[in-house]
This record gives structure tokens, sequence and C-alpha cells, in this order.
């Protein structure tokens, strides 16, 4: 009996530095569970509040009339993204409200993401779960808020429309739409989950999140239109992605605006790379940070 | 062994385990950063306890666990055990994979659950019947499993009336119990458990008990780690003991209960207690046991008395010292205690000449425990050396005394005198 090869075991425990994985197999073995963090996040957050789920909308909404207020009225920032025509030209309510709608999305979920390690550090420690399965559910549950922002969004287009303030120029490309929201969603996931591996060992970086993601939305056309950037700047400045990606939304809402393809391609590249590097090295991490935090 | 579940057949071996070793940093982790090497340096004059001692390797890495290798059967209840610090949870954390080993491999013929610290992963804000839905699935089962164990869960829980309650306003009793009822459902082929026992009231600490024996009868293999040496004579069919990480016994449990309690203690009339293990974490202590000599017997007769000799060392006068003997029995229970006051001794070695009165004990194997401790002004004892295990003897049935020829462990430890007037 004793002499049988290894193939006849079901399973095999080696030492943590094997080879990389991605580990999407055993993620979609648990996808039970991935839902049920997600709706966890989703559910516990708004309980024992008097407003309750009203705060969903609440906080874009008081965001957008600040932005409205102190980048449109008073700073004067161009809603525009092109310097050509005026009909391009978007009510800044709406502007400020897509921007903020999909860069809360991107921040939250970098920083949820990268928080994840270190916060479920208890119970990573008692048992054993696919450990993606936390940073995808808090993605998740942050798309799970932002489409109920979109629809906030879909009703303040709607009524635009009908009062004469917006030009509803929607064409089949909205389709396209949801290609973003994953893009941003790869995108958030790799570099939080960068951050949290680098996290584990080095607290310092958690203090740092903050104060780089609030540099990071100065970098992005959220706050103001892409009018603002010097024309011969402009393939720097969109060398960010989370830029191509806000530029391309508003292209797809209000039609019109900056649409390149070369910067989307990019954007894309950026993101795949970044989500792959992250999740490999969260796998390889996932394996003993226990014993380091 | 039943054999008609083919994965069972499958050479009927669930869990092989190869030489597998855990190694751990000391000290701070990630010293790298400017502030924290101030720290190390402080850390690094702190003495390391004892337990750890001879176990730091070439790297300077403490190895919490070195080449353990075992084998456990489909059906099996494993018992694991060992002192404090021995690499017991090591050992369940690398077979659950919350981390991997640093060399060595364990193979594994089934999906493993653990309920190791059960009712973690709760989450307060919401209610217990969410919470069997999360907890379940952190557990490894799937949403359809749970909805159809889900009733069953409740019942077991005892938590009914409060199942749609947000769990942060449960009593902890509820809270451990609802963590117990849903692990206790899981399906998977392989059960690790740790310490769950202590879950509850005595009622439901005996329910427990029941739902983890049918478990077992149920054909899975089970690995049940428990300082409890009746809970683990009552559950497993073998046992191993752990030590200092490294495997002492793998056999009958019994023998290894003994073997774990005596800590492979030899019955030795005349032992060197130097460089024993001491209990207690290395500080400065003002005395030193050196030897002990039990005159040649390590066997006695029910109704004789102990007698031997200490050799101590004493590093500064020791005012008001005491000498503190614990009898404990080989089954790991502390079966009697004897306090003596000693004369102020000077700094230097000295003898005693100790007689413990142990005709009162009833017969089976035992161990001493010796304190050297000091009286402060209020009467409190200030330890200056122990040791866990001192010397180990046996006491036999005695001729005279032919009723306690039959005895067994029920009885308890010690005799009492007893007299009857009739009339």
């Amino acid at each position: 009996m004793d002499n049988q090869g290894k193939e006849q075991w079901k399973y095999c425990i080696e030492p943590g530095n094997g080879k990389a994985e991605l580990g999407l197999k055993s993620l979609w073995q648990y996808r039970g569970l991935v839902y049920l963090f997600a709706r966890r996040d989703f559910t516990s957050r708004y309980r024992q509040t008097l407003l309750g789920p009203l705060w969903m909308f609440l906080n874009p909404l008081l965001t957008t009339v600040v932005f409205t207020v102190v980048f449109g009225n008073m700073a004067k920032f161009p809603t525009m993204d092109n310097t050509a025509t005026a009909d391009t030209v978007v009510p800044a309510f709406l502007f400020y409200m897509i921007g903020n709608i999909l860069w809360g999305y991107f921040s939250n979920t970098v920083k949820d993401v990268s928080k994840t390690l270190i916060a479920n550090v208890r119970i990573m420690g008692k048992v054993y779960y696919p450990r993606l399965a936390s940073p995808v559910a808090s993605a998740l549950s942050n798309q799970m808020t932002m489409a109920v922002r979109l629809l906030l969004f879909v009703c303040f287009y709607v009524g635009g429309v009908a009062c004469g303030r917006v030009s509803a120029c929607i064409t089949w490309t909205v389709f396209l739409f949801p290609l973003l929201i994953l893009q941003l969603m790869l995108l958030s996931l790799g570099v939080g989950l960068i951050i949290s591996v680098l996290t584990v060992k080095y607290r310092d970086i958690s203090f740092m999140i903050d104060f780089c993601l609030q540099l990071w939305l100065y970098m992005t056309p959220v706050v103001y239109g892409l009018q603002l950037v010097p024309e011969r700047w402009i393939w720097l400045y969109m060398l960010n992605p989370v830029a191509s990606i806000m530029t391309t939304a508003r292209c797809l809402c209000f039609g019109g605006g900056y649409f390149q393809i070369f910067p989307v391609l990019w954007g894309w590249a950026v993101t795949l790379i970044l989500f792959l590097a992250g999740v490999l090295l969260f796998n390889r991490t996932e394996k003993n940070f226990v014993d380091v935090v | 062994m039943n054999c008609d579940g083919m994965e069972i057949c499958m050479g009927n071996r669930m869990i092989k385990v190869e030489h597998i070793s855990k190694e751990y940093r000391l000290g701070v982790i990630g010293k790298k950063t400017r502030m924290d090497k101030t720290d190390g340096l402080l850390q690094g004059e702190q003495a390391l306890p004892e337990i750890y001692e001879g176990r730091i390797n070439e790297k300077g890495m403490l190895m919490a666990l070195s080449d353990v290798s075992f084998e456990v059967d489909a059906g099996e209840t494993l018992g694991i055990i060992g002192p404090n610090g021995a690499g017991k949870s090591t050992l369940l954390k690398l077979l659950t994979k919350i981390t991997r080993p640093s060399t060595g491999r364990i193979f594994l013929n089934g999906q493993v659950a653990s309920m190791i610290e059960v009712g973690t992963g709760f989450h307060p804000e919401l209610t217990g019947r969410e919470n069997i839905y999360l907890n379940g699935a952190v557990l490894g089962m799937s949403m359809r499993e749970i909805e159809r164990k889900l009733e069953e869960i409740i019942d077991f829980s005892e938590c009914r009336m409060f199942i749609d309650t947000p769990v942060k306003r449960y009593s902890s009793g509820m809270y451990l119990k609802l963590g117990f009822s849903v692990a206790a459902f899981l399906d998977a082929e392989i059960v690790i458990m740790d310490e769950v026992l202590a879950v509850g009231d005595a009622a439901f600490q005996n329910k427990c008990i029941q739902k983890i024996r049918e478990i077992a009868q149920s054909g899975r293999t089970i690995l049940f780690v428990s300082h409890n040496m009746n809970t683990v004579r009552s559950l497993c069919s073998r046992c191993i003991v752990l030590d200092q990480g490294k495997l002492q016994f793998d056999g009958e449990v019994e023998s290894a209960i003994q073997r774990y309690v005596l800590e492979g203690l030899a019955m030795d009339p005349l032992r060197d207690l130097e460089h024993q293990r001491r209990t207690f974490h290395k500080i400065k202590k003002m005395a030193h046991m050196t030897r002990i000599d039990l005159f040649g017997r390590t066997t006695y007769e029910m109704g004789e008395v102990l007698r031997f000799r200490l050799c101590f060392r004493a590093l500064r006068i020791l005012e008001q010292p005491c000498l503190r003997v614990g009898v404990w029995s080989a089954d790991g229970t502390a079966a009697a205690i004897s306090f003596a006051r000693l004369e102020d001794a000077r700094e230097g070695e000295h003898e005693v000449r100790v007689c413990v009165d142990i005709s009162r004990l009833l017969p089976g194997k035992y161990r001493l425990e010796l304190l050297l401790v000091e009286m402060d002004d209020n009467g409190r004892m200030v330890k200056q050396d122990a040791l866990r295990n001192a010397a180990a003897f046996e006491v036999a049935p005695s001729k005279n005394r032919p009723v306690y020829q039959a005895y067994n462990r029920d009885w308890g430890y010690v005799e009492l005198p007893m007299s009857v007037e009739q009339g």
C-alpha cells in the first residue's frame, strides 16, 4: 500500500515559494462566499444609521454640489474635454456627477482592497478560504453602490433632457459603458492588491494612500475638463489610465468630447498588467502572510 | 473498515505528512525599517522563554515544527497532545493551508474543514441567520448545502428565538453555540478540531461531544487537539504527542497520554536536575535545585511513605524558604499537594531530606512537581525555582488492602481516613 505514487493523492500542500498561480478556479468554487462577502459589506454598511441606504445617494450628491460650486462656479474650470465646438458643453452638475461616481468607485475600491489582508488577518489566521475572495468582494460591493449611484445619474440626465438643458446624444456606444466599469474594476483591484501586499510588511504605505489618491484625483480630469490641459502635454497626461476612462465615459454619456484610440488601448494594457501583477503578488504573499502580520 | 465508498478505499490513507518543518523569525518582523532597529536591539537582550531553547536553527529562526511525519487512515480519530508551545496549532495551520510549511510536504485525500475557534468570522451587524450563511461559506460549504442544513443548524444551536437578531446582541454563550453548530454540519472528509469543546454550558458540551462522536462514527477522519485528557481518551483511537516541535510519540492513546504527562520521564531514582527544563520563563531566580535522590526506589506499596533527598543551590540568602511538593497523576490531574517550611538558607549548596506521607495515595503512576518558594511578609509565595517533572514513582496495590486491588481511575486519587461509630 505504501509505495503508491503521489498521483493517488487529491491535494498536496507544499512550501510557499512554489509556482505562481492565478487561483481563479478556487475563487470560482467559492463564488458563494464572494457573493456573501459582497452582500455583507453592502448591507452592513448602512445598518443602524438613521437615513440608511439614502447615504448612498447623499454622498455623491453632496460632493457633486460642492464640486459644482467650488470648481465650476468659483474656480470656473471648463467642463469641456475638447477645445472644438461649443455644443459639447456639458452642464457642470452632470459633468461633476459622473466623474464623482466613477472616481469614488475607483478610490474606494483601491482603499478597501489595500486593507483586505490587514483587516481580515484575524479570520484568515483561523480558516482557509481563497484569499482573493475578500478583495474581489469589496470591489463587487463598491460596484453595487456605484450601480445605485449611476441610476441616480440617469434620473438627473433624463430630467435634464426633459427640461431641455441637456441635448441627448446617446448612441449605441453607450452599451460599451460596462467595459469601462470592468476596466475600472480590474485597475483598482490591481493597484489595491499591490498596495495590500506592500502594507503587510511596511505599514507606512497605508498612511500614504489617502495622499496619493488625492494627488491622483488632481491628475485625472474629474474636477475639470481636459480643455484645461495644454495641447502639447495631452499625450503625457493621457498615460494615466484613469484619465482615458473618464474622458471616454463622458464621450459615451454626452456625445462629443475627447476620444482617441491610443490612450484607450494604452489604458487597457496598463490595467491588465497591473491586475495580473497584483493577483500574482497577492497569491504569493497570501501563503505565508499570517506569519508576518 | 467499510470499503464501499470509492474515495475512502484509495489506499485507506487520508493524510500523509512528510518531514514537515516550519520556521518562524524571532523578534520584530520586517526589521528593515529604521525605527524598528532600536526595538530589535532592546529585544535582543531579553532571553527567550526556555520552552524555545535549543530550537533556534543555524539561520537564527525558531523551529516551531521540525521534521514531523505521520499518516492518518480514513475513519481514524487522531488526538494531538503536547504542552503549550509544542507546535500543535502550527501543525493545524499547516494542514488547513492557513500558512505553508518551510520544508516538507503534506498529502491529503479529501477536503479539510477546520473547527478552529468556532465563531470567528461572524459579523456583529448581521443576524444569526445571515451569519450562518456567511460562516458556512467561509468554512467551504456551498450555498445550496447551507440552505439544506439551515434548519438543522438552527435547531442544534438552540438559538431559534434570536436567529433574526444581529449577533452583536447575543450573549457570548449563544455566540459560541451558533459557531459550533455551523461547523458541526460540515461535510468535509477530514475534520480538524482545536479545543472546540469548551463551548457553552455542561449540557451543550455533552451535546457537542455526542455530535463529534457521530461525525467520527460516520467514517470521517478527525484530528483532535485538546488539553483535556479525558476528552481525548473518550474520543480518540490513536494519539500523537508533540513536544518542542518534534513528534515524540505516535500510537495508542493511553500510552500517549502517559508519555505526555510524564514527558517521557523514566522511573529514575536518582536524577540530575541541574539542566532540567524549568516551567517559568528565564528571569533571575535565586535558587536552583540540582539533584533529587529517591534512595533507589521508585515503587511503593500503598501505605508506605516517600523519602527523598533534595540538593539545591542558593544564590543569595533565602528568607523563609518553603518547599512545595505537588503530586500529579499520570493522567494529568493534580492529585495532592504538601508544604513544608525550610530553615533560612545561606548562599551556597544545601541538602534537605524530605519525607512525604503518600500512604493514602491510591495505586497508579505519579510524578512530583517541586517548587522552591520564598514567603514574603504578606504571606505571598515568590517562586525561586520550579520543576514540573522532578521525579516519577509508582504506587502499587498492597496485600494488606485487598479492596484496592480492583482499583480504577474513577475512584479518585486519595483515600480519606474514615471512622464509623455504631450503636
